[in-house]
């Protein structure tokens, strides 16, 4: 078994920064570095690159910026965002433009980087050939629905959010309202959801356990998050952990909105063909203590019935 | 707004233009209705009422005079000439008090008939007067003129019988004469004008003088008779004048006339009151209305004081977010500005150690073969194995350059620190809470140390030239001057968007002041926001972002130091502030504290 020679770019506008990253990895991977984004579309261009890894404040172009091109130019190269700059609208662009795989904070962890790297690069190679969706917006618009009957599930505990909802879709996808995790659950086990549009918290209690438990077991489902709230540390936490497949803000966008829910439909049923892709959104693995013990046993009941449902997954 | 303002007080004088009219028009009132009730004067009413009963009174006396004197029971005219004078004074005084008080057309047509008639009496008491002096002087005559006749005929040496005869035919006549002019009755008259005919003619048949004496006797009777006629028909005619009755009428009149003005009085003086109470409603209205505006005053009064309070409060608040909003900015351009060195200085520690790990399997495996090398009974496979770990391991040292690395990562990391430390020194030295807050200062460092702690702003995009001319140090405050170069600086960083140069000058402007210039080539300031820019929250950035407090505090720093902010802007050009500073502050602490135990410096 020939092992692929692993490739991975770091843009940094600062030197010294990529030439340790270069040490760090060169033992592991084929290391490319850059300075600027144009560089780092140079090399993309010329080179196979299986992972990026970009800062976000560089001159000439953020780093946001290049991972939306990369990933239109080369959309198997997994994105990953470095930078000490919690700028919130760089964050969302990262999800909803640059679909990064995972953003890491600097100074950043030693073994923490070494581990994103080396998942991303595996799942780089193991997904290499695997079909992909250019899900930017201009091309969800064009993109033909790969489904005509989707299950949505809208959670929030403002019912005019879940009617607004339902109005925009109901035409296309079966609409399903929640007003709480219990609902919510009750909902997933009796409809193959494809889509769920939440709120960070409903009805008090915190989604993002109910998400990260989904995408973990069921990463089929693809998580929108419709919100107010406008922080940083929860979109990067909602990245890395749950893998939010869009952020919207409140109030609701409709063109953004139905946007978003096509290419999520879309992405689902790619990921219903070429379950080998769901790796692509392997979440962290979750700090156990994050979650409430009875809140995550009655989610795990809750969903038992999911699995069966799921089933072929383990098999593939 | 302000034409709003210029209204509002054209119209506010309007309002009182008017209002002052009103109360004139009010008081106009009150004065028109006091002088009619005050109009009746009592006094001229009876002076001209007693004034007229005088008259009549006297005119009446008078006509009895008349009378009299006609009878001859007066024998002077001096009762009949007395009242004149009276009457004259009186009809002048009434004429005058008349006009006093301004009474109708009516009395005055009357008054003046009254006049009138008033002066043919007169008039015809003058004619009676005369007409019986001539009367009462022929009548005093006749007994001469008989005894003349009786005695010229003796004279004359008449004859006794004819003398007899000539007194019988005269005596007689001059007897009818008498007894007719004490009752004028007209058979008498014509009895005697009869006699007189016959007697002149029997006078014919006496001798002359005789006849010339009965002739004169015969004219006297004439006269009398005469006299007598026309005195009777003065007499009626006189008589017939309506003086009585005239002044009656006037009486009537001006009683009239006056009960009217009473009338009148009473009527203005009723609503003289209706009006005074109609006054004091009005009063009273606009007092408690005063007393409304007042309270109400008071009340908008106490809420601007609250409103105003409030401002002040805001503007403090302000004052301190600004500060804190800058703070805030600071920071996380320091933070992020240190977070880079400080990414690679954690990163190359990690990797360092990483590396030394491996330095230390090989000093270990190199320690226990160099040992075992000692050993005599030592396994040769055993040091064969330790040989090839030994091997293998400086190999990797060697071949991966292990120890170059980790040379080249130490400077890398001091490298690190010492940008770090770069920036932990700017910091110090721009806030200077370490130091004096006045101290000697040179504006080139401050400059350099703002412009360090902007670098994050202007990082990529900004060119930053500098064009220092030697100044002098100056006292200052040198934090507070630093805020200020800070604030001009990031405003000027905005100004410029993508790109941009940012030029920098320092030079002395005068003997006592020097010059600081911070000049963009930005989009400059519109002409409509310039005179604004160093108000109090006037900002051109979005909400939220700017509290527009940043100049207008830099404006109180510098004018606190003595200084001035210039401005100088072009469109499309660029904005230069211009920033004077004193070189010496004002001494503010020369004066000495005098301590309360005076010390002795005499010796003992």
């Amino acid at each position: 078994m020939t092992q692929e020679t692993l490739r991975v770019l770091f843009v940094d506008d600062e030197e010294r920064i990529v030439s340790l990253l270069r040490t760090i990895f060169r033992q592991s991977y084929e290391v490319h570095t850059a300075t600027s984004g144009a560089q780092a579309l140079e090399i993309i261009a010329k080179t196979h690159i299986h992972v990026i890894v970009s800062d976000q404040r560089m001159p000439g172009m953020l780093g946001i910026d290049l991972l939306s091109r990369v990933r239109q130019l080369s959309p198997n190269t997994m994105r990953v965002l470095l930078t000490g700059y919690s700028d919130l609208a760089a964050i969302v662009g990262s999800v909803n433009d640059g679909e990064v795989f995972r953003y890491i904070n600097k100074p950043w962890d030693h073994s923490e980087i070494k581990a994103i790297v080396a998942q991303a690069a595996e799942i780089a190679r193991t997904t290499a050939n695997a079909p992909v969706l250019v899900n930017s917006e201009a091309a969800t618009l064009k993109a033909p629905a790969l489904a005509s009957a989707a299950e949505i599930l809208v959670i929030d505990d403002n019912a005019d959010v879940i009617n607004s909802i339902t109005g925009m879709f109901h035409n296309v996808y079966g609409v399903h309202g929640a007003r709480n995790i219990a609902q919510a659950i009750d909902i997933l086990e009796k409809h193959d959801i494809s889509v769920i549009i939440t709120d960070t918290h409903v009805s008090n209690e915190d989604t993002t356990q109910l998400l990260r438990i989904l995408k973990t077991q069921y990463p089929l489902i693809l998580a929108i998050l419709l919100t107010e709230a406008q922080d940083a540390e929860t979109v990067i936490k909602l990245i890395n952990q749950v893998q939010i497949f869009r952020y919207a803000n409140k109030p609701i966008r409709r063109g953004a909105l139905q946007l978003s829910v096509k290419a999520a439909v879309n992405q689902n049923v790619l990921y219903k063909n070429n379950p080998a892709l769901l790796v692509r959104h392997a979440v962290e693995a979750a700090p156990e203590t994050a979650l409430t013990n009875s809140l995550k046993v009655s989610i795990m009941n809750g969903l038992r019935a999911l699995r069966g449902r799921f089933a072929f997954l383990r098999e593939a | 707004m302000s034409t709003d303002v210029k209204k509002r007080e054209i119209s506010s004088g309007m309002q009182r233009n008017i209002n002052i009219a009103i109360a004139v028009v009010l008081v106009a009132i009150l004065g028109f209705l006091f002088s009619k009730t005050r109009n009746v004067d009592f006094d001229a009413h009876n002076d001209v009422i007693s004034n007229l009963r005088q008259l009549k009174q006297i005119d009446a006396e008078w006509n009895i005079d008349v009378f009299k004197s006609k009878m001859g029971i007066n024998n002077n005219y001096d009762p009949v000439a007395q009242p004149l004078p009276v009457i004259r004074e009186l009809a002048t005084g009434l004429t005058q008090k008349t006009v006093e008080t301004g009474e109708s057309a009516e009395l005055d047509t009357m008054l003046k008939s009254f006049q009138e008639i008033m002066a043919k009496k007169i008039a015809m008491i003058e004619r009676f007067k005369s007409q019986n002096s001539i009367y009462r002087n022929s009548t005093n005559f006749l007994p001469t003129a008989y005894d003349d006749v009786i005695a010229t005929a003796k004279r004359i040496g008449l004859s006794a019988a004819r003398q007899a005869e000539l007194e019988a035919t005269v005596n007689p006549v001059f007897s009818e004469t008498l007894s007719y002019n004490l009752t004028p009755d007209a058979a008498l008259k014509d009895k005697l004008t009869q006699q007189l005919v016959t007697l002149r003619e029997r006078a014919e048949q006496y001798p002359l003088e005789v006849k010339e004496s009965i002739e004169v006797l015969i004219a006297h009777i004439g006269t009398t008779l005469k006299q007598q006629d026309i005195g009777a028909s003065l007499l009626n005619e006189l008589s017939a004048l309506p003086t009585a009755k005239k002044i009656d009428e006037l009486s009537d009149a001006y009683s009239k006339t006056h009960e009217t003005r009473l009338l009148d009085q009473q009527f203005y003086r009723q609503l003289l009151i209706a009006y005074s109470v109609f006054l004091l409603a009005l009063l009273g209205y606009l007092g408690w209305r005063l007393i409304r505006s007042y309270r109400q005053l008071g009340k908008v009064n106490g809420a601007l004081t609250q409103a105003n309070r409030e401002l002040k409060e805001s503007q403090m608040q302000l004052v301190q977010s600004e500060k804190m909003s800058a703070l805030g900015q600071m920071v996380a351009g320091i933070a992020h500005e240190i977070n880079t060195p400080l990414a690679y200085v954690k990163g190359t520690l990690d990797v360092m150690k990483e590396h030394l790990s491996k330095v230390h399997d090989l000093a270990n495996s190199s320690h226990l073969f160099a040992t075992s090398l000692r050993d005599k009974n030592a396994d040769k496979n055993e040091l064969n194995t330790q040989y090839l770990q030994v091997a293998t391991l400086s190999h990797d040292v060697v071949k991966n350059k292990r120890f170059e690395e980790l040379d080249s990562m130490l400077s890398d990391g001091t490298h690190g620190i010492g940008q770090i430390s770069e920036i932990v020194i700017n910091l110090r030295n721009f806030s200077r809470l370490d130091r004096a807050s006045v101290a000697n200062f040179d504006v080139r460092k401050g400059l350099d140390s703002t412009l360090l702690l902007a670098r994050n702003l202007l990082k990529h995009r900004v060119t930053v030239q500098t064009e220092y001319l030697d100044v002098p140090d100056i006292m200052c405050s040198p934090s507070q001057i630093n805020q200020v170069f800070l604030n001009i600086i990031t405003n000027a960083a905005h100004a410029m968007g993508e790109q941009g140069t940012l030029i920098l000058r320092t030079e002395r402007h005068d003997e006592k002041m020097i010059r600081i210039e911070i000049q963009d080539d930005g989009g400059g300031i519109p002409s409509s926001v310039l005179p604004k820019i160093f108000d109090p929250f006037f900002t051109t950035k979005p909400i939220g972002e700017g509290t527009g407090m940043g100049l207008s505090i830099s404006y109180k720093i510098i004018e606190a130091h003595g200084g001035k902010i210039l401005v100088d802007t072009e469109k499309d050009i660029g904005t230069t502030f211009s920033i004077l500073l004193p070189i010496q502050q004002k001494q503010a602490a020369a004066g000495i504290i005098e301590d309360d135990d005076p010390v002795d410096l005499q010796p003992a």
